[in-house]
């Protein structure tokens, strides 16, 4: 081996930990970057950045709402303005003509005594029956909590139940619905989701395939809003003479949409990816009712999404960070007048690339590709190159140097 | 990977940035969490809440009211079609009892050349006939989703300056403050916004169907009636918008404010006087060159002679820019009413050391690389020729 091939083995060397060094530097920055945003003044930043997924494009730009067909198992009623007596008529109604599961995502509350018991009784004619209840304070972490919301008891005796919550942890007014909990815990013990507890009743094969998968949190493949199910309003039923067969052997939700009352009251609305502005200032689009049928029709026909796990988003973020450090080299000892170009122009297409590859995978194939620690590293590797080699490299050099003469 | 490609074209991946950052001010941040920390209210104004009511309940509102003699009563709701004498015979006739009635218009069809409006939409004739009418338009970017933050005095529509909504009431209300807020002569303004409808006395409309509230506090007022929700203050997506006072200035939030209580922030912003200036832009440009150019000199000078120190000081002084801005920009609006129209300057000072690194350490070696060649290949030949 020639002393040449040895200076270039050398030097080989070098690069590839002078690369190490500049890589673990970026990745560093990265990790110190949200203690940027924890400034009380910036706080409204942190939020807005913390909500923005990549794959929401998929919804409002790629997908065609057209084409995606309307899920005919699951009805919908809006019992909004039902008195207790009206809701004990519609029940009745729709009990003769034998949906395969009722769930009511509403809370009903006590008032005359004979017009609740003759809602009691129709409650307890319906073969499979669930309720809606809200979990008060669970930890976004263990989704554990120690007290519940539900009906009146008398209302919910001969019932099943499931939890409501959509967001845990997060404030509904700045957050967007993309994923939900199928399981939590209430004092120590678990308790399905309502959406859960519905499908089981219409396909429990389809819900022990999901808590098989055993997910904390399953990401929303949204069907649609409310055009996507069948939709009808309570207070038309009972004012009308329709055939309700139309509802056998299906899911029949009740709950309050407000899609009749000609104006949405906010605090019944959530944020969510079909939102046709997918960032920035917008109204919220859809009801916890819709969101819930979404939910059931997911769950019932099985098309979940899968997503990245984080250690591979850290793996890929390395890797990237890593090649763009020896690309950069590369470019400096070959030919230096072309980095500040070449390093915008890889980073613009490699921007691009993973951007354009986490919309079109989620599109094709329901897999969400956690690139955001790529993209940060790519951003920053060009900044954490120029100052590893001609900030920190030759100061430590120099200081080692001095070092070296003094011993 | 070929069938991925259209995905390209067909997706805007700087739209999520880009609604995100157009949707929002700095100004904001002031509005959002520094300023009217006060609970002081404009006792001028008094909100009342028309929700869903029929007609002839709105008459029976203004009946109530004007028994208590306000100065001026201004009723933000458009009453477009007739409903049927039930209705429309009770309305009309509270209103002609009204001593001073101000109605919206709308002003529509900008004419482009002469930049006046050619059309005017007002309530029935037999509802405006006792009235007086300002327009109701906010300005409001095409680009920002119902943000409200300025808004315009006066516009010419069918070749008659009109007055808006909120400048209207107040002219009747102390005329003297309307002659020095248009005095000023800016053709808009931003709106100083005191609050939410808990800075006004506030009556929701089940009030008027009990016998129980005193509605003597209307007496010399100006009465601001419009919807503000099915009751007091429940959110819905009708007639809001999004002002600077949302808790959340950036980003997804509830809309937070009713039109009719913007409107009533205009009115008392003028009745204080309490107005913003704006730098011209001539000036904001000027500065933003100034401040540009001033970075491009220090990192010559770093890199001449400290070039060591030039990438981490470079990085560190565009931040620490970044962020004296910010706070110059908010200190100036909050204690000396001025805006600092400096956008401009924060994308520049991001790209600064970018620009100036690819203008010396690229583009200009490859200019003056290249030069020697081309004047060699155009007047070399006789520069060999003149040479001895």
């Amino acid at each position: 081996m020639t002393r040449l091939d040895n200076l270039k083995r050398y030097r080989l060397k070098m690069l590839i930990w002078d690369g190490l060094i500049s890589t673990a530097l970026t990745l560093l920055s990265i990790a110190m970057l949200p203690l940027v945003l924890e400034f009380k003044l910036l706080e409204s930043f942190k939020v807005a950045f913390s909500d923005f997924q990549i794959t929401d494009a998929n919804y409002s730009d790629l997908r065609d709402p057209s084409i995606i067909a309307a899920d005919e198992n699951i009805v919908i009623i809006d019992i909004e303005r039902l008195t207790n007596q009206g809701l004990t008529m519609l029940i009745t109604k729709l009990n003769s003509y034998q949906p395969k599961v009722i769930g009511i995502d509403h809370d009903l509350e006590i008032g005359n005594e004979l017009e609740d018991l003759a809602l009691v009784n129709a409650l307890s004619e319906i073969k499979n029956l669930v309720f809606s209840e809200l979990l008060i304070n669970p930890n976004p972490s263990t989704l554990e909590c120690d007290s519940i919301n539900t009906s009146d008891s008398i209302f919910i005796v001969n019932s099943d139940r499931g939890f409501s919550n959509l967001l845990i942890g997060k404030d509904k007014r700045y957050y967007t619905v993309r994923e939900f909990y199928p399981e939590a815990y209430l004092n120590g013990e678990k308790i399905l989701s309502f959406p859960v507890m519905v499908a089981k009743y219409f396909d429990s094969a389809a819900v022990d395939k999901l808590l098989k998968r055993g997910l904390k949190s399953e990401i929303i493949n949204y069907r649609g809003n409310i055009s996507k199910f069948y939709f009808q309003y309570g207070l038309s039923i009972l004012e009308g003479d329709q055939d309700l067969e139309f509802v056998k052997d299906k899911i029949v939700l009740l709950g309050v949409d407000g899609f009749f009352r000609g104006y949405d009251k906010l605090k019944d609305l959530y944020f969510t990816p079909m939102n046709e502005r997918s960032s920035g200032r917008t109204f919220p689009d859809m009801s916890g009712l819709v969101i819930h049928a979404n939910l059931i029709s997911m769950i019932c026909s099985g098309s979940y999404c899968e997503s990245m796990p984080s250690w591979l988003s850290y793996l890929i973020a390395i890797i990237l960070c890593f090649t763009n450090m020896m690309i950069f080299s590369y470019i400096c000892i070959a030919n230096k007048k072309w980095f500040e170009i070449g390093s915008l122009l890889i980073f613009v297409v490699e921007s691009m690339i993973i951007l354009g590859l986490t919309v079109a995978i989620f599109d094709s194939f329901n897999y969400q590709m956690k690139l955001t620690e790529a993209l940060f590293a790519i951003a920053l590797s060009v900044f954490m190159f120029q100052i590893y080699n001609e900030s920190l490299k030759p100061l430590f050099t120099r200081a080692y140097r001095k070092l070296l003469k003094k011993g | 990977m070929l069938k991925f490609l259209p995905i390209f074209f067909q997706i805007d991946f700087l739209d999520p940035i880009q609604n995100t950052l157009q949707d929002f001010q700095i100004t904001d941040i002031a509005f959002s969490q520094l300023m009217h920390q006060d609970s002081s209210i404009d006792s001028n104004i008094v909100l009342v809440n028309i929700s869903n009511l029929e007609r002839r309940d709105v008459a029976r509102q203004i009946d109530i009211l004007n028994r208590h003699k306000p100065k001026i009563i201004g009723v933000d709701g458009f009453f477009r079609e007739l409903q049927g004498v039930d209705q429309d015979i009770p309305l009309a006739r509270a209103f002609s009892e009204v001593d001073r009635l101000v109605l919206v218009s709308k002003i529509s069809n900008l004419n482009p050349q002469t930049r006046t409006w050619d059309s005017l939409e007002t309530s029935q004739s037999l509802f405006n006939r006792y009235s007086h009418d300002g327009y109701s338009n906010f300005i409001i970017n095409d680009d920002q989703f119902r943000t409200v933050r300025i808004f315009t005095p006066v516009q010419v529509a069918l070749d008659t300056p009109r007055l808006a909504f909120a400048v209207e009431i107040a002219k009747y209300y102390r005329p003297e403050a309307v002659q020095k807020f248009l005095s000023r002569g800016n053709e808009t303004e931003i709106i100083n916004f005191l609050g939410n409808s808990e800075r006004f006395l506030t009556f929701d409309y089940k009030q008027f169907f009990t016998d129980s509230t005193d509605f003597s506090i209307v007496k010399d007022k100006i009465v601001l009636m419009g919807y503000i929700g099915p009751t007091l203050n429940v959110l819905t997506n009708e007639d809001m918008f999004f002002t600077p006072m949302n808790d959340k200035y950036v980003g997804k939030s509830y809309p937070d404010m009713y039109g009719v209580v913007v409107w009533a922030n205009i009115i008392s912003m003028i009745l204080r006087g309490e107005y913003y200036y704006q730098i011209p832009e001539i000036i904001s440009q000027i500065l933003t060159i100034l401040i540009i150019f001033s970075n491009m000199v220090l990192f010559s000078y770093l890199r001449e002679k400290r070039e060591s120190l030039y990438e981490p000081v470079s990085i560190i002084w565009t931040f620490v820019q970044l962020f004296l801005l910010i706070f110059l920009i908010l200190g100036v609006f909050y204690f000396f009413n001025l805006e600092l129209k400096f956008e401009g300057v924060f994308f520049a000072l991001f790209i600064s050391k970018q620009a100036y690194e690819t203008w010396v350490d690229s583009l200009k070696v490859m200019i003056i690389g290249t030069m020697p060649r081309i004047y060699m290949k155009f007047f070399g030949k006789k520069t060999r020729d003149a040479m001895p």
